[in-house]
């Protein structure tokens, strides 16, 4: 009934309260559709971005056209060849990427094509002569037949890498044709034949596929929304160390803790009937997050979030998160005197956790100090709970450890507010 | 028979060079108005958090309706109510609702009728739906004064009741008092406001860095310092010359 009571409280306070409504449940929704939404492009594949390259073709040649003709093929890439209506030129090209306007140029040299045949010649001569077909040719003293790409600084690493990657592919592409053409040309000379050779797709000898660890769901793989929406609904939930410590030290202020103190019995309901509100406010914002990666970022032109089947264990999950995130807001109240001090330590040390939780980035990308200490934050054990749930389909037996975490800190942190509260009393 | 008893009681906060209480020996009949009087940090909030049993004494007996605080403060406390000087109520809520709400917090089922008449007694029945945000300093004094005797308390302990509000209020407030104490509660009653003291109350104990440092009935102290009011016997006893 008290505890009832205090939950009623509680539920008009905030719902009278637009500013703490926006804070817990509009601003979450804003910030996981703005994440997800810009980095979205980073978590794609590159070939999935059309990308403009600067191009400027010097051979004129049969590698020259190969190279820009599979590029622009490719659907990933849109090359320009002029600039204002003027054709551009390897210097003009260059001005392009190092004043900014664009952030790469490919340059193919001239006699590229030329060099290139004169350099596969001396292979298959070389090979041919092994066999004593064909006289040893002279070594060859000339260097390689260079592809320049010149990035601008300020281009990401890993557009860099995907960008430098496809284009090694498409060369390596040439020039296996340019070596398999010149090799058939050797054996027709060889034999006298003039029929025409057949070309062998070497592109297939080799093929490197992946799959995934578990027969389940189709077309699922880490993007954008399934990092960022259980990511940040873990920001939010923690988040609510604000709302809640900033409540929890208001009434301490302003002497309502105390009336309560005064009220036999009442003490323990009144701060059980908090706990258990914002409990379920954290719970709501949890359902409010996966609802957005369900229905809104879809709508937005981004892939839905997929969480699996496991409807149980994603209430589990949710309640453990939301029992420790709780728990926390509640250690945070207890540990500080002034509303200033408790909502300053408690942002701060959420956005440090979320850092280091693999919020922001995920764990396996940070250095390995930070991998490391990320074992001790609770929003990495909240991710990783979801991750196990949504990707990795793993049975409940492996989610135990992750929720007995969560369960013992938010336990911890109970013990240590009840501490806190009553030391805070007796001053 | 006395409703409260001290008895050589001394409280000091750990990690403070002085206790806050010190040797306080205090008895108030039941039925009796007692004016509690002193500067900040004198000790009247620390002798009341222990009278409620919210603090313990470090040493010396306190009695409370014959009930030790210390080992029975709920029971105690169900049977005080304190009006501290903090607004002490939940400012979204309405008049109304915060009433509600305590009583359930005491374990009463609230009686819309019964809240509805306190209001009016005190002036209040015409903003029950308004939220207490928007009250006045003497709207919010009334209504904490309501909260506090919800629960129909048989001591009532009162830190500057009338602290900040208008002639009209502070007239409502010391009339409840009043008829409060005819039937029979006692009453604590701390104020800056000495002359208010002089009128509601029967004795008056002062206190200064802890120490009880002189107590008696009101006409009797202004005999004893020759004098017609509190605020010299005050002055005179602490040796202060800053008003209180």
């Amino acid at each position: 009934m008290k505890i009832l009571a205090t939950i009623w409280k509680e539920f008009l306070t905030l719902w009278r309260d637009p500013g703490g409504m926006a804070l817990i449940f509009l601003m979450p929704v804003l910030l996981v559709t703005v994440m997800s939404l810009v980095e979205d492009v980073p978590f794609r594949d590159y070939r999935h971005f059309n990308f403009d390259i600067v191009s400027v073709n010097d051979d004129h040649d049969t590698l020259g056209d190969f190279i820009e003709q599979t590029l622009a093929s490719s659907g990933s890439f849109h090359l320009v060849k002029e600039y204002e209506g003027k054709p551009l030129t390897r210097e003009s090209g260059m001005d392009l990427v190092s004043s900014g306007h664009y952030r790469a140029f490919l340059y193919i040299p001239p006699h590229a094509t030329q060099r290139l045949n004169g350099k596969t010649t001396i292979v298959v001569q070389a090979l041919m002569s092994g066999f004593g077909i064909t006289d040893r040719p002279a070594a060859d003293s000339t260097g390689a037949v260079e592809i320049k790409v010149v990035f601008d600084p300020v281009i990401q690493v890993n557009v860099k890498q995907s960008l430098l990657y496809a284009i090694e592919k498409i060369v390596a592409g040439a020039e296996n044709k340019v070596l398999m053409a010149k090799f058939s040309e050797q054996v027709k000379k060889m034999t006298g034949s003039n029929d025409t050779m057949p070309q062998p797709d070497l592109s297939k000898m080799i093929a490197v596929t992946s799959e995934r660890s578990y027969e389940g769901f189709d077309e699922l793989a880490m993007n954008s929304v399934q990092h960022n929406v259980p990511a940040w609904a873990m920001f939010a939930m923690f988040f609510i160390v604000f709302p809640l410590a900033g409540n929890f030290i208001k009434e301490r202020e302003d002497g309502s803790l105390l009336r309560m103190r005064l009220i036999a019995g009442s003490r323990f309901h009144f701060i059980a009937g908090k706990y258990v509100f914002y409990f379920f406010v954290c719970l709501l914002q949890f359902v409010l997050m996966l609802s957005v990666g369900l229905f809104l970022l879809p709508l937005l032109g981004l892939p839905a979030l997929v969480i699996g089947d496991k409807l149980l264990y994603i209430a589990l999950a949710a309640t453990c998160i939301s029992l420790a995130a709780t728990a926390y807001g509640m250690a945070v109240a207890g540990a500080f005197r002034t509303h200033h001090q408790a909502l300053t330590f408690g942002a701060i040390s959420v956005v440090l956790l979320a850092a280091i939780g693999g919020v922001w980035v995920p764990v396996y990308v940070l250095p390995h100090a930070l991998q490391v200490a990320s074992n001790v934050s609770p929003l990495s054990w909240g991710l990783e709970l979801c991750n196990d749930i949504f990707l990795r389909h793993t049975g409940f037996v492996q989610l135990v450890p992750q929720m007995g975490k969560l369960l013992g800190f938010a336990a911890g942190c109970l013990g240590l507010a009840y501490f806190l509260q009553n030391r805070q009393s007796s001053r | 028979m006395a409703a409260i008893t001290l008895d050589k009681v001394t409280k000091q906060y750990a990690g403070s060079p002085k206790p806050a209480v010190r040797d306080l020996s205090l008895a108030i009949a039941r039925g009796e108005v007692y004016g509690l009087l002193g500067h900040n940090g004198a000790g009247k909030s620390t002798t009341v958090m222990m009278i409620c049993g919210l603090l313990q004494a470090g040493s010396g007996a306190i009695s409370v309706f014959g009930m030790n605080p210390a080992q029975h403060g709920p029971s105690v406390r169900s049977r005080v109510g304190v009006a501290t000087q903090d607004i002490a109520l939940f400012p979204s809520l309405t008049g109304m609702e915060n009433l509600q709400y305590l009583c359930r917090m005491y374990g009463l089922k609230p009686d819309s009728h019964q809240l509805m008449a306190l209001l009016e007694r005190f002036g209040l029945s015409a903003d029950a739906g308004k939220k207490v945000d928007s009250y006045s300093g003497g709207m919010k004094r009334r209504l904490n004064l309501i909260a506090s005797v919800l629960h129909d308390p048989e001591l009532l302990i009162l830190d500057e009741p009338t602290a900040g509000v208008d002639v009209q209020s502070r007239a409502m407030i010391i009339a409840y008092l009043r008829e409060m104490n005819t039937k029979g509660m006692t009453i604590i009653y701390s104020s800056h406001i000495l002359e208010e003291v002089e009128k509601l109350c029967q004795r008056v104990g002062f206190m200064s860095e802890g120490v009880l440092i002189e107590q008696g009935l009101t006409a009797d102290l202004l005999a004893k310092y020759h004098t017609d009011s509190l605020e010299s016997v005050y002055l005179t006893v602490s040796g202060k010359s800053i008003s209180i």
